[in-house]
Protein backbone atom coordinates (compact mmCIF):
# COMPACT_ATOMS: atom_id res chain seq x y z
CA UNK A 1 0.00 0.00 0.00
CA UNK A 2 1.47 3.31 -1.08
CA UNK A 3 1.26 6.34 1.20
CA UNK A 4 -1.57 7.80 -0.86
CA UNK A 5 -3.65 4.66 -0.55
CA UNK A 6 -2.83 4.56 3.14
CA UNK A 7 -4.09 8.13 3.56
CA UNK A 8 -7.34 7.36 1.71
CA UNK A 9 -7.93 4.29 3.84
CA UNK A 10 -7.41 6.25 7.03
CA UNK A 11 -9.82 8.93 5.85
CA UNK A 12 -12.43 6.31 5.05
CA UNK A 13 -11.98 4.67 8.44
CA UNK A 14 -12.58 8.03 10.08
CA UNK A 15 -15.75 8.62 8.10
CA UNK A 16 -17.06 5.08 8.26
CA UNK A 17 -18.66 5.15 11.74
CA UNK A 18 -20.20 8.53 10.95
CA UNK A 19 -22.32 7.30 8.02
CA UNK A 20 -24.22 4.55 9.90
CA UNK A 21 -24.75 6.85 12.92
CA UNK A 22 -26.44 9.45 10.67
CA UNK A 23 -28.59 6.69 9.18
CA UNK A 24 -29.54 5.40 12.63
CA UNK A 25 -30.26 8.88 13.90
CA UNK A 26 -32.36 9.68 10.84
CA UNK A 27 -34.29 6.43 11.23
CA UNK A 28 -35.00 7.23 14.84
CA UNK A 29 -35.78 10.88 14.30
CA UNK A 30 -38.35 10.47 11.53
CA UNK A 31 -40.98 8.77 13.69
CA UNK A 32 -40.22 11.18 16.56
CA UNK A 33 -40.64 14.14 14.19
CA UNK A 34 -43.94 12.72 12.91
CA UNK A 35 -45.13 12.19 16.47
CA UNK A 36 -44.14 15.73 17.49
CA UNK A 37 -45.87 17.21 14.45
CA UNK A 38 -49.02 15.33 15.34
CA UNK A 39 -48.94 16.54 18.94
CA UNK A 40 -47.85 20.11 18.36
CA UNK A 41 -49.81 21.07 15.25
CA UNK A 42 -53.26 22.20 16.46
CA UNK A 43 -55.24 20.76 13.56
CA UNK A 44 -54.59 18.61 10.55
CA UNK A 45 -55.10 20.03 7.08
CA UNK A 46 -58.74 19.04 6.93
CA UNK A 47 -59.61 20.67 10.22
CA UNK A 48 -58.03 24.09 9.68
CA UNK A 49 -60.42 26.23 11.68
CA UNK A 50 -63.00 26.04 8.90
CA UNK A 51 -66.37 27.08 10.25
CA UNK A 52 -68.95 24.32 10.62
CA UNK A 53 -72.45 25.17 9.45
CA UNK A 54 -75.00 23.88 11.93
CA UNK A 55 -78.67 23.97 10.99
CA UNK A 56 -81.25 24.00 13.78
CA UNK A 57 -84.72 23.21 12.48
CA UNK A 58 -87.40 24.69 14.70
CA UNK A 59 -91.13 24.18 15.00
CA UNK A 60 -93.56 25.59 17.52
CA UNK A 61 -97.31 25.62 18.12
CA UNK A 62 -97.95 22.69 15.78
CA UNK A 63 -101.14 22.09 17.81
CA UNK A 64 -101.60 18.50 16.71
CA UNK A 65 -101.94 19.26 12.98
CA UNK A 66 -101.02 16.33 10.75
CA UNK A 67 -101.95 17.76 7.39
CA UNK A 68 -101.43 20.91 5.38
CA UNK A 69 -103.52 23.96 6.29
CA UNK A 70 -104.99 26.63 3.99
CA UNK A 71 -102.30 29.33 3.99
CA UNK B 1 -101.78 24.86 1.34
CA UNK B 2 -98.85 24.71 3.72
CA UNK B 3 -97.65 22.25 6.33
CA UNK B 4 -98.03 18.55 7.00
CA UNK B 5 -96.10 16.16 9.21
CA UNK B 6 -94.92 13.95 6.30
CA UNK B 7 -93.61 16.97 4.34
CA UNK B 8 -91.83 18.27 7.44
CA UNK B 9 -90.09 14.89 7.71
CA UNK B 10 -88.93 15.23 4.08
CA UNK B 11 -87.52 18.71 4.70
CA UNK B 12 -85.52 17.36 7.61
CA UNK B 13 -84.31 14.32 5.66
CA UNK B 14 -83.21 16.55 2.74
CA UNK B 15 -81.18 18.70 5.12
CA UNK B 16 -79.64 15.66 6.82
CA UNK B 17 -78.68 14.24 3.40
CA UNK B 18 -76.68 17.39 2.65
CA UNK B 19 -74.14 16.10 5.18
CA UNK B 20 -73.82 19.01 7.61
CA UNK B 21 -74.95 18.73 11.21
CA UNK B 22 -78.71 19.22 11.68
CA UNK B 23 -80.57 19.42 15.00
CA UNK B 24 -84.38 19.44 15.10
CA UNK B 25 -86.17 20.97 18.09
CA UNK B 26 -89.71 21.97 19.06
CA UNK B 27 -90.75 24.74 21.45
CA UNK B 28 -93.98 23.16 22.63
CA UNK B 29 -97.75 23.05 22.06
CA UNK B 30 -96.91 20.21 19.71
CA UNK B 31 -99.67 17.72 20.42
CA UNK B 32 -103.00 19.41 21.10
CA UNK B 33 -105.14 22.31 20.02
CA UNK B 34 -107.11 24.47 22.43
CA UNK B 35 -110.41 23.46 20.91
CA UNK B 36 -110.17 19.79 21.92
CA UNK B 37 -113.67 18.47 22.48
CA UNK B 38 -114.01 15.68 25.05
CA UNK B 39 -115.80 13.58 22.40
CA UNK B 40 -112.65 13.74 20.26
CA UNK B 41 -110.26 12.58 22.97
CA UNK B 42 -109.55 9.20 21.33
CA UNK B 43 -108.75 10.79 17.97
CA UNK B 44 -106.72 13.54 19.60
CA UNK B 45 -104.59 11.06 21.55
CA UNK B 46 -104.10 8.91 18.43
CA UNK B 47 -102.81 11.97 16.56
CA UNK B 48 -100.57 12.97 19.47
CA UNK B 49 -99.02 9.46 19.67
CA UNK B 50 -98.49 9.52 15.92
CA UNK B 51 -96.70 12.90 16.09
CA UNK B 52 -94.48 11.59 18.90
CA UNK B 53 -93.64 8.48 16.86
CA UNK B 54 -92.85 10.53 13.75
CA UNK B 55 -90.69 13.01 15.68
CA UNK B 56 -88.68 10.16 17.19
CA UNK B 57 -88.08 8.72 13.71
CA UNK B 58 -87.05 12.17 12.51
CA UNK B 59 -84.42 12.18 15.28
CA UNK B 60 -85.74 15.19 17.18
CA UNK B 61 -83.23 16.38 19.79
CA UNK B 62 -85.56 18.18 22.23
CA UNK B 63 -89.28 18.85 22.59
CA UNK B 64 -90.21 21.48 25.16
CA UNK B 65 -93.45 20.95 27.06
CA UNK B 66 -95.96 23.69 26.23
CA UNK B 67 -99.03 24.41 28.35
CA UNK B 68 -101.38 22.89 25.74
CA UNK B 69 -99.31 19.69 25.75
CA UNK B 70 -100.61 19.18 29.31
CA UNK B 71 -104.28 19.37 28.32
CA UNK B 72 -104.61 15.55 28.37
CA UNK B 73 -102.71 15.22 31.65
CA UNK B 74 -99.06 14.72 32.47
CA UNK B 75 -99.27 10.90 32.26
CA UNK B 76 -99.52 10.98 28.47
CA UNK B 77 -96.23 12.91 28.28
CA UNK B 78 -94.55 10.61 30.80
CA UNK B 79 -95.50 7.62 28.65
CA UNK B 80 -94.05 9.25 25.53
CA UNK B 81 -90.84 10.20 27.37
CA UNK B 82 -90.52 6.60 28.61
CA UNK B 83 -90.75 5.48 24.97
CA UNK B 84 -87.87 7.72 23.93
CA UNK B 85 -89.36 11.12 23.07
CA UNK B 86 -86.78 13.68 24.36
CA UNK B 87 -89.20 15.90 26.30
CA UNK B 88 -87.59 18.70 28.32
CA UNK B 89 -88.90 21.24 30.83
CA UNK B 90 -87.00 23.18 33.47
CA UNK B 91 -90.10 24.38 35.34
CA UNK B 92 -92.64 21.54 35.12
CA UNK B 93 -92.18 19.80 38.47
CA UNK B 94 -93.63 16.98 40.45
CA UNK B 95 -96.25 18.57 42.73
CA UNK B 96 -95.09 16.76 45.85
CA UNK B 97 -91.31 16.69 45.51
CA UNK B 98 -90.92 19.89 43.44
CA UNK B 99 -88.38 18.11 41.23
CA UNK B 100 -88.41 18.44 37.40
CA UNK B 101 -90.46 15.66 35.76
CA UNK B 102 -88.40 15.81 32.55
CA UNK B 103 -84.76 16.85 32.06
CA UNK B 104 -84.48 20.67 32.25
CA UNK B 105 -82.10 20.73 29.28
CA UNK B 106 -80.35 18.69 26.60
CA UNK B 107 -76.74 19.31 25.56
CA UNK B 108 -75.34 18.45 22.13
CA UNK B 109 -71.72 18.96 21.07
CA UNK B 110 -71.10 20.10 17.50
CA UNK B 111 -67.58 20.93 16.26
CA UNK B 112 -66.41 21.15 19.86
CA UNK B 113 -69.15 23.65 20.78
CA UNK B 114 -71.51 22.52 23.54
CA UNK B 115 -75.06 23.64 22.77
CA UNK B 116 -77.67 23.48 25.54
CA UNK B 117 -81.39 23.51 24.77
CA UNK B 118 -83.42 24.56 27.79
CA UNK B 119 -87.22 24.25 28.04
CA UNK B 120 -89.69 26.56 29.82
CA UNK B 121 -93.47 26.92 29.91
CA UNK B 122 -95.73 29.67 31.18
CA UNK B 123 -97.09 30.10 34.64
CA UNK B 124 -99.81 30.26 35.87
CA UNK B 125 -101.50 27.71 33.64
CA UNK B 126 -105.00 28.33 32.30
CA UNK B 127 -107.56 26.82 34.78
CA UNK B 128 -108.69 24.05 32.38
CA UNK B 129 -105.11 22.83 31.91
CA UNK B 130 -104.37 23.16 35.62
CA UNK B 131 -107.38 20.89 36.25
CA UNK B 132 -106.09 18.27 33.79
CA UNK B 133 -102.90 17.90 35.87
CA UNK B 134 -105.03 16.41 38.72
CA UNK B 135 -102.62 17.82 41.29
CA UNK B 136 -99.77 15.60 40.00
CA UNK B 137 -97.61 18.39 38.56
CA UNK B 138 -96.97 22.09 39.10
CA UNK B 139 -95.20 24.85 37.19
CA UNK B 140 -92.42 26.86 38.83
CA UNK B 141 -92.02 30.58 38.14
CA UNK B 142 -90.23 30.74 34.74
CA UNK B 143 -88.03 33.80 35.30
CA UNK B 144 -86.44 32.45 38.48
CA UNK B 145 -86.07 29.00 36.89
CA UNK B 146 -84.37 30.52 33.81
CA UNK B 147 -81.92 32.33 36.07
CA UNK B 148 -81.07 29.13 37.99
CA UNK B 149 -80.74 26.98 34.88
CA UNK B 150 -78.46 29.40 33.00
CA UNK B 151 -76.33 29.74 36.13
CA UNK B 152 -76.14 25.94 36.41
CA UNK B 153 -75.05 25.62 32.78
CA UNK B 154 -71.99 27.84 33.25
CA UNK B 155 -68.94 25.80 32.32
CA UNK B 156 -71.11 23.01 30.91
CA UNK B 157 -72.39 24.74 27.76
CA UNK B 158 -70.86 27.26 25.32
CA UNK B 159 -74.19 28.25 23.84
CA UNK B 160 -77.65 28.35 25.45
CA UNK B 161 -80.79 28.17 23.34
CA UNK B 162 -84.10 28.55 25.15
CA UNK B 163 -87.04 26.60 23.77
CA UNK B 164 -89.83 28.74 25.12
CA UNK B 165 -93.57 28.37 25.35
CA UNK B 166 -93.78 31.54 27.43
CA UNK B 167 -95.02 33.89 24.73
CA UNK B 168 -93.36 36.94 23.19
CA UNK B 169 -93.56 39.40 26.11
CA UNK B 170 -92.04 36.97 28.62
CA UNK B 171 -89.33 36.03 26.09
CA UNK B 172 -88.34 39.69 25.77
CA UNK B 173 -88.32 40.04 29.58
CA UNK B 174 -86.03 37.01 29.94
CA UNK B 175 -83.68 38.40 27.29
CA UNK B 176 -83.60 41.74 29.12
CA UNK B 177 -83.02 40.39 32.61
CA UNK B 178 -80.99 37.20 32.18
CA UNK B 179 -77.58 37.18 30.53
CA UNK B 180 -76.09 34.19 28.78
CA UNK B 181 -78.96 33.05 26.54
CA UNK B 182 -77.97 33.53 22.89
CA UNK B 183 -81.25 32.52 21.22
CA UNK B 184 -84.86 32.17 22.28
CA UNK B 185 -86.76 29.91 19.91
CA UNK B 186 -90.22 30.88 21.04
CA UNK B 187 -93.75 29.78 20.48
CA UNK B 188 -97.15 29.75 22.16
CA UNK B 189 -98.66 32.53 20.02
CA UNK B 190 -97.11 31.07 16.87
CA UNK B 191 -96.00 34.35 15.29
CA UNK B 192 -94.29 34.48 11.91
CA UNK B 193 -90.97 36.15 12.70
CA UNK B 194 -88.85 36.68 9.61
CA UNK B 195 -86.38 39.15 11.15
CA UNK B 196 -84.90 38.10 14.52
CA UNK B 197 -85.63 40.57 17.31
CA UNK B 198 -82.48 41.51 19.20
CA UNK B 199 -82.68 42.29 22.90
CA UNK B 200 -79.20 42.87 24.31
CA UNK B 201 -77.15 39.89 23.18
CA UNK B 202 -80.17 37.60 22.75
CA UNK B 203 -82.08 37.01 19.51
CA UNK B 204 -85.77 36.04 19.68
CA UNK B 205 -87.71 34.28 16.93
CA UNK B 206 -90.91 32.23 16.42
CA UNK B 207 -91.86 29.85 13.59
CA UNK B 208 -95.59 30.52 13.03
CA UNK B 209 -98.11 27.78 13.87
CA UNK B 210 -99.81 24.53 12.78
CA UNK B 211 -96.50 23.36 11.27
CA UNK B 212 -96.93 25.50 8.15
CA UNK B 213 -93.34 26.73 8.31
CA UNK B 214 -90.10 25.45 9.80
CA UNK B 215 -87.71 27.96 11.30
CA UNK B 216 -84.14 27.48 10.13
CA UNK B 217 -81.40 28.80 12.37
CA UNK B 218 -78.07 28.44 10.59
CA UNK B 219 -75.02 28.95 12.77
CA UNK B 220 -71.50 29.29 11.39
CA UNK B 221 -69.57 27.75 14.26
CA UNK B 222 -65.84 28.25 14.59
CA UNK B 223 -63.49 27.12 17.35
CA UNK B 224 -65.06 29.44 19.87
CA UNK B 225 -68.37 31.28 20.01
CA UNK B 226 -68.20 35.07 20.08
CA UNK B 227 -71.07 37.54 20.00
CA UNK B 228 -73.65 36.41 17.46
CA UNK B 229 -74.29 38.64 14.45
CA UNK B 230 -77.36 38.42 12.25
CA UNK B 231 -76.13 37.93 8.67
CA UNK B 232 -79.67 38.44 7.38
CA UNK B 233 -79.63 42.05 8.60
CA UNK B 234 -77.40 43.02 5.65
CA UNK B 235 -79.81 41.40 3.17
CA UNK B 236 -82.80 43.11 4.78
CA UNK B 237 -81.14 46.55 4.56
CA UNK B 238 -80.15 45.90 0.93
CA UNK B 239 -83.74 44.91 0.13
CA UNK B 240 -85.04 48.08 1.79
CA UNK B 241 -82.58 50.13 -0.30
CA UNK B 242 -83.76 48.41 -3.50
CA UNK B 243 -87.35 49.20 -2.52
CA UNK B 244 -86.48 52.88 -2.09
CA UNK B 245 -84.70 52.93 -5.48
CA UNK B 246 -87.81 51.43 -7.12
CA UNK B 247 -90.03 54.04 -5.46
CA UNK B 248 -87.71 56.80 -6.63
CA UNK B 249 -87.83 55.50 -10.25
CA UNK B 250 -91.64 55.25 -10.10
CA UNK B 251 -91.82 58.89 -9.01
CA UNK B 252 -89.51 59.98 -11.86
CA UNK B 253 -91.71 58.07 -14.35
CA UNK B 254 -94.82 59.74 -12.94
CA UNK B 255 -93.10 63.15 -13.31
CA UNK B 256 -92.34 62.40 -16.98
CA UNK B 257 -95.99 61.57 -17.59
CA UNK B 258 -97.18 64.61 -15.64
CA UNK B 259 -94.59 67.47 -15.64
CA UNK B 260 -96.68 69.54 -13.19
CA UNK B 261 -96.29 66.90 -10.47
CA UNK B 262 -94.17 68.06 -7.52
CA UNK B 263 -92.05 65.08 -6.56
CA UNK B 264 -89.26 67.06 -4.86
CA UNK B 265 -90.41 66.54 -1.21
CA UNK B 266 -90.96 62.80 -1.79
CA UNK B 267 -87.55 62.42 -3.47
CA UNK B 268 -85.92 64.33 -0.60
CA UNK B 269 -87.64 61.99 1.92
CA UNK B 270 -86.38 58.92 0.03
CA UNK B 271 -82.87 60.36 -0.05
CA UNK B 272 -82.86 60.83 3.73
CA UNK B 273 -84.09 57.27 4.28
CA UNK B 274 -81.43 55.95 1.88
CA UNK B 275 -78.66 57.85 3.68
CA UNK B 276 -79.79 56.38 7.00
CA UNK B 277 -79.91 52.86 5.55
CA UNK B 278 -76.48 53.26 3.89
CA UNK B 279 -75.02 54.13 7.29
CA UNK B 280 -76.78 51.13 8.88
CA UNK B 281 -75.48 48.89 6.08
CA UNK B 282 -71.87 49.99 6.62
CA UNK B 283 -72.18 49.39 10.35
CA UNK B 284 -73.83 46.00 9.82
CA UNK B 285 -71.13 44.90 7.36
CA UNK B 286 -68.49 45.86 9.92
CA UNK B 287 -70.12 44.14 12.94
CA UNK B 288 -71.23 41.00 11.09
CA UNK B 289 -67.64 40.38 9.99
CA UNK B 290 -66.46 40.57 13.61
CA UNK B 291 -68.76 38.05 15.31
CA UNK B 292 -70.10 34.53 14.96
CA UNK B 293 -72.55 34.74 12.08
CA UNK B 294 -76.04 33.27 11.91
CA UNK B 295 -79.02 33.34 9.56
CA UNK B 296 -82.69 32.91 10.35
CA UNK B 297 -85.27 31.99 7.73
CA UNK B 298 -88.82 30.68 7.76
CA UNK B 299 -89.04 27.79 5.32
CA UNK B 300 -92.57 27.14 3.99
CA UNK B 301 -93.62 23.49 4.15
CA UNK B 302 -95.08 23.66 0.66
CA UNK B 303 -96.65 21.06 -1.61
CA UNK B 304 -93.41 21.00 -3.66
CA UNK B 305 -91.95 18.86 -0.86
CA UNK B 306 -92.80 15.20 -1.34
CA UNK B 307 -94.40 13.41 1.59
CA UNK B 308 -92.07 11.11 3.48
CA UNK B 309 -93.29 7.56 2.76
CA UNK B 310 -92.56 6.26 6.26
CA UNK B 311 -94.49 9.04 8.04
CA UNK B 312 -97.24 8.87 5.41
CA UNK B 313 -97.75 5.17 6.14
CA UNK B 314 -97.84 5.87 9.89
CA UNK B 315 -100.65 8.38 9.29
CA UNK B 316 -102.53 5.98 7.00
CA UNK B 317 -102.32 3.23 9.62
CA UNK B 318 -104.33 5.40 12.04
CA UNK B 319 -107.15 5.79 9.51
CA UNK B 320 -107.18 9.56 10.03
CA UNK B 321 -107.67 11.24 6.66
CA UNK B 322 -108.04 14.88 7.62
CA UNK B 323 -108.11 17.19 10.62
Amino acid sequence: MNPREQQTKERMMKRAPLVPSIKIMAKGLIPIAILLLGILSPLGYEGVAAPVTLTIVHTSSVNGYLFACPS
Amino acid sequence: MLGGLARRATLLKNLQNQGGPVLAVDSGDLFFDTTTDQADVKKVLTKARLIAQAYKRMGIVAVNVGDRDLSQGVDFLKQEAAQGLPLISANLVDAAQRQPIFPPSVIREIAGIRIAFVGLLRSPLPPAIEKSLEGKAAVEEPMETARKVTEGLKGKADLIILLSDLGWDQDVRIAKEIAGIQFILGGHEGRAITAPFQQGQTFIVQSYHKGMYAGMLTLLLEKSVSLFQDEGRITRIQEALSGLNRRSRDLQDAKERNPHLDIKPAIEGIKQQKDKLQKELKEAQKTVAQGTRFRWTLEPISSSLAEDAEVRSLIEATGIKND
